[in-house]
């Protein structure tokens, strides 16, 4: 008991340091970065978003370790599960009680409308809200669905983890091909002088590859679960 | 006026956060979990974030409560295979008080009893694949009950100390094949 | 849009942490930290009359877009890392049989 009074005391004494040291938030910061993004976002990298130029082309070597430590979170968790990879369905876990037909008719008019709201998501990163991670969250949310339209569905684990490792290998790829013709590595592969247009192709590609290895690496991780679960 | 709308919701996280630590039965957390996501996700739309506010949506609100419910879904049962020939009706008593030592005993725990019977397959690979937590047999040589179980399980520690006294149970514990160290 | 509320629910996630009986509870604990750093960070760009940071004509008022792209890679590496600790949560309680911090650091005897 007196150890979590001392430690409510402890964190108040935080609090009271924190509130005194942000009293002047507006003499602190400093607006260079935030003027240089609105003059020459468009122009460098020719995206209407300035998040989606920031983390496909100011900043692409943190997309790709990210891109990394989702390859590493799945292969640890088929890992510890010591998942047999060619075990195909999930029956084990829906056919302890009959799902509704409610359910299931309703899940099957929302699966190609939450597809495709997921793919466009992923396409219009550049011109609205949106990008690569957040489409691949919804296109696996959508997968899912499918668990529970057809119980007898097989998805084959080891094709989908073969699959992520390429796109991968791609992802890395392309970030390399602007050594070719820009002299600088992790950037735009379109010369400097070209057109907005043309440089958005390099994003719509990224886009693209990105949302997909975000979905495929998802569906990796909820079959093992479901398989787990039992 | 419109300065009200985002400190209400700031107060109101403070709330769902504090219910969340004060909670004591796993089941209803989920639900607050969800929500805690929803109001997070509102909250970053009003700060004038939407790609940040669309990935909490769809990460925060279907895929972590997923992942939470099938991790407690297993803890509130002991499954039980059940191996006993129930044609030979001299064994019907101690049939019975087995299954009344079991009840009380599951009851501690405050678990459900799950009993299945038709389930192939040698003991050590059924522990190991299908996570049976008992199976029960009647070895006739020796005229006796065996309970098999998994030899780390804290339950079956307890379950050997409530059978010391009656001599025709035996609990026999079997060591997994490998460990994942 | 009060830096101080945001740093409170930091606050309440770290005692739940420190004081948790169930494992279960203390890996949620750590999705409340994260919550509220992400709110704290994108405090520290928005002023009274900004707006989106997505450019409808050049040159008009926005706020700073680089805590958000920040903070996009945070939330997804935080789903991942709490997938991998419930994995390893389901197996320690295939293990040992029960879900409590005093029971497993026991371990077996």
């Amino acid at each position: 008991m007196i150890k979590r009074i001392s430690l409510v005391f402890l964190l108040g004494f935080i609090l009271y340091l924190f509130s005194t040291s942000i009293e002047n938030l507006a003499d602190i910061y400093n607006s260079a970065g935030k003027d240089f993004f609105r003059d020459n976002g468009f122009y460098d990298t020719g995206s209407m978003n300035l998040v989606t130029a920031i983390y496909l082309d100011y900043r692409l070597f943190d997309s790709l370790f990210e891109a990394g430590i989702l390859l590493i979170a799945v292969s640890g968790v088929m890992w510890i599960s010591q998942h047999n990879t060619l075990e195909k369905n999930a029956t084990f876990m829906l056919d302890k009680q009959k799902t509704p037909e409610l359910f299931i008719t309703f899940s099957r008019l929302l699966y190609p409308v939450m597809l495709l709201f997921g793919m466009y998501v992923i396409i219009n990163g550049h011109l609205s809200p949106g990008g690569g991670f957040q489409g691949g969250a919804i296109v696996a949310t959508a997968i899912l669905i499918l668990y529970y339209i057809d119980i007898s569905k097989s998805i084959d684990v080891n094709k989908i983890l073969t699959i992520e490792k390429f796109l991968f290998i791609l992802l890395l790829s392309i970030a390399f091909l602007s050594l070719i013709t820009r002299n600088e590595v992790f950037t735009n592969f379109i010369p400097v002088d070209g057109s907005a247009g043309m440089k958005s192709i390099f994003l719509i590609l990224l886009n693209i590859v990105i949302g997909a290895k975000v979905a495929l690496g998802l569906i990796a991780i909820f079959t093992a679960f479901l398989k787990e679960g039992r | 006026m419109t300065n009200i709308i985002p400190t209400i919701l700031q107060i109101l996280l403070i709330i769902i956060a504090l219910a969340i630590v004060f909670h004591k039965e796993n089941f209803t957390i989920i639900i607050l979990i969800a929500s805690f996501g929803l109001i997070a996700a509102t909250l970053y739309a009003l700060n004038q974030a939407p790609d940040v506010a669309i990935a909490e949506v769809a990460i925060g609100s279907a895929i972590i409560p997923l992942i939470y419910v099938i991790s407690i879904s297993r803890q509130r049962e002991f499954i039980i295979l059940d191996r006993v020939n129930h044609d030979m009706h001299d064994l019907d008593e101690m049939n019975e008080e087995i299954y009344m030592i079991l009840t009380n005993f599951v009851n501690d725990y405050d678990l459900r009893l799950n009993v299945c019977s038709d389930i192939e397959g040698s003991a050590e690979e059924l522990t190991k694949e299908l996570n049976v937590d008992l199976i029960i047999s009647y070895d006739e040589i020796l005229k006796r009950f065996e309970f098999k179980g998994k030899s780390s399980s804290i339950l079956m520690k307890r379950l050997k100390e409530m059978t010391k006294d009656y001599a025709y149970i035996s609990v026999i514990t079997l060591k997994e094949g490998e460990s994942i160290d | 849009m009060n830096p101080i509320l945001s740093f409170i629910v930091i606050l309440i996630g770290v005692y739940g942490l420190a004081t948790s009986k169930n494992i279960i509870k203390s890996v949620f604990c750590v999705t409340i930290i994260e919550a509220g750093t992400i709110l704290l960070f994108l405090n520290f760009g928005v002023y009274e009359g900004g707006l989106i940071p997505i450019l409808n004509a050049i040159g008009i008022e926005i706020v700073d877009p680089l805590p958000q792209a920040l903070m996009i890679t945070t939330i997804v590496i935080g789903s991942t890392i709490t997938s991998l600790a419930l994995m390893l949560c389901i197996k320690i309680f295939h293990h040992y049989g029960s879900i409590e911090w005093k029971v497993v650091l026991k371990g077996d005897k």
